[in-house]
């Protein structure tokens, strides 16, 4: 039985972590590489690392960086930022991490995606998705600098990157980063409508309460970012994670 | 001394890292020179199944695994343990063939794919490796071709479960695969890398 994956989302931001609001007005949260001592201690089931300046400054990803933060992880790593090429999916396999997240990169060619997925396989490849809601809830991409920027058909695009070989969907609400007001259940069911390989979703997460109806709705995964790194209303900085018995408990066993 | 069999694709760096924590020398080797005869080696794996045997041919590891002595101490991780084996609908080449399972892909109509995540082991044979193990284990798994499980085959020591009954820890001689990464399953990955390596080495 697959168990549900909680993922604590970071983001990397001038070198160090930050979390934001709605992609924005970002909050000093730490030194990456103690935090990810501290989350791989607490034997998280996944750590997902985006470096938030990569693809805005048109550079690649911090390889030495990476390479500090992958030698204290000893759970599962996927890291997204700045991925244009094969040899960088290959470099970071070698430093330590196992799964790569294009954005930008597929956004701009989606023939990227196919390429990353013959060497390295699916199985090692996500591929993220971020969307925003406009007005009478219809959402579009929120992919800046791309072709892809306000484009509607996100279903669309879905089914592409599947088809191209993504291993894996990483979808976020925008809209609701950083509000902990809850999840955007009716994105979730149309992704899974249409995806056949593992989506996670991100965005709204205010607690744990929050994650089976997203599970219900179709997601194999979730991913949050302000519950494991903040405390209480006026978001004081604490790093934490939930043991496996109390996930259990409010997740039930796996599908 | 552990050799870390480098591909130039795989996660060699997260393999180092635990055994180092746990203790163990280990050293990453991009071709066999200077490799004892009877040393352990750990193929570790991310990647497709034709590129995998591509490397360890054109690296010069495919006549030293194939050669190699039934006790010599070898364990396949993920794509690695594919390798070892005998096929995958994967790839046109075949495995080295050390392990005695074929790999097919799962059934995207059945079930997500790849299988992604954490799950368990039911253990199907009484082995070292395994009796040293807590009872309830976990593992982060991420493959879309699984090992078909043959009921006649004693090497298969624990099997998990997505849509299907595969393979997950198979042992022939001292030949070793694990479809699952123990280098990322936090403390299972560590009890599981220490048991191995109580046994391949030090």
């Amino acid at each position: 039985m697959l168990l549900t994956r909680v993922i604590p989302i970071l983001l990397l931001h001038k070198g160090a972590l930050y979390k934001t609001i709605e992609f924005q007005n970002p909050t000093y949260v730490g030194d990456p590489i103690n935090a990810v001592r501290i989350f791989s201690d607490k034997a998280v089931d996944e750590l997902v690392i985006l470096d938030v300046d990569a693809s805005a400054e048109g550079r690649g990803p911090d390889f030495a960086l990476i390479e500090a933060i992958a030698s204290e992880c000893f759970v599962p790593l996927a890291y997204g930022g700045g991925i244009a090429s094969v040899a960088d999916t290959r470099r970071l396999h070698r430093i330590g991490v196992e799964k790569v997240i294009v954005k930008t990169g597929a956004a701009r060619n989606v023939g990227l995606i196919s390429e990353i997925a013959a060497v390295g396989g699916s199985q090692s490849l996500t591929v993220s998705i971020d969307l925003i809601r406009g007005r009478f809830g219809r959402y579009r991409i929120h992919a800046p600098g791309t072709p892809l920027h306000r484009e509607m058909d996100w279903i669309g695009y879905l089914k592409k990157i599947q088809d191209a070989g993504a291993g894996e969907v990483l979808l976020q609400s925008v809209s609701d980063d950083g509000s902990r007001s809850g999840a955007a259940i009716d994105i979730v069911r149309q992704a899974n409508d249409v995806l056949r390989v593992p989506l996670v979703y991100a965005g709204g997460v205010g607690s744990l309460n929050d994650i089976p109806a997203i599970i219900e709705s179709g997601a194999n995964a979730v991913g949050a970012g302000s519950i494991f790194v903040f405390r209480g209303k006026r978001r004081a900085v604490l790093i934490n994670y939930p043991d496996h018995e109390l996930l259990e408990r409010s997740l039930g066993p796996g599908t | 001394m552990i050799a870390v069999v480098d591909l130039g694709m795989s996660n060699v760096a997260s393999v180092r890292n635990m055994l180092a924590r746990l203790g163990v020398s280990a050293n990453i080797f991009g071709n066999p020179e200077g490799i004892a005869d009877d040393q352990p080696l750990i193929l570790p794996g991310v990647g497709t199944y034709d590129e995998g045997m591509d490397q360890l041919e054109r690296r010069g590891w495919l006549d030293v695994l194939k050669g190699a002595d039934p006790e010599r101490h070898i364990l396949g991780i993920c794509l690695g343990m594919q390798l070892l084996g005998r096929s995958s609908e994967e790839g046109q080449r075949l495995g080295v063939g050390r392990l005695r399972t074929s790999f097919h892909r799962f059934d995207a109509d059945a079930v997500k794919v790849p299988h992604m995540g954490w799950n368990g082991l039911d253990v199907s044979r009484r082995d070292p490796i395994m009796d040293a193990l807590p009872v309830e284990q976990r593992y982060y798994f991420t493959h879309s071709y699984y090992g078909r499980r043959d009921l006649n085959h004693v090497g298969v020591l624990a099997t998990a479960h997505h849509g299907l009954e595969f393979v997950a820890v198979e042992r022939i001689g001292n030949t070793v695969g694990v479809q699952f990464h123990p280098e990322k399953s936090h403390r299972f990955g560590f009890a599981f890398l220490k048991s191995w390596s109580d046994l391949a080495c030090c």
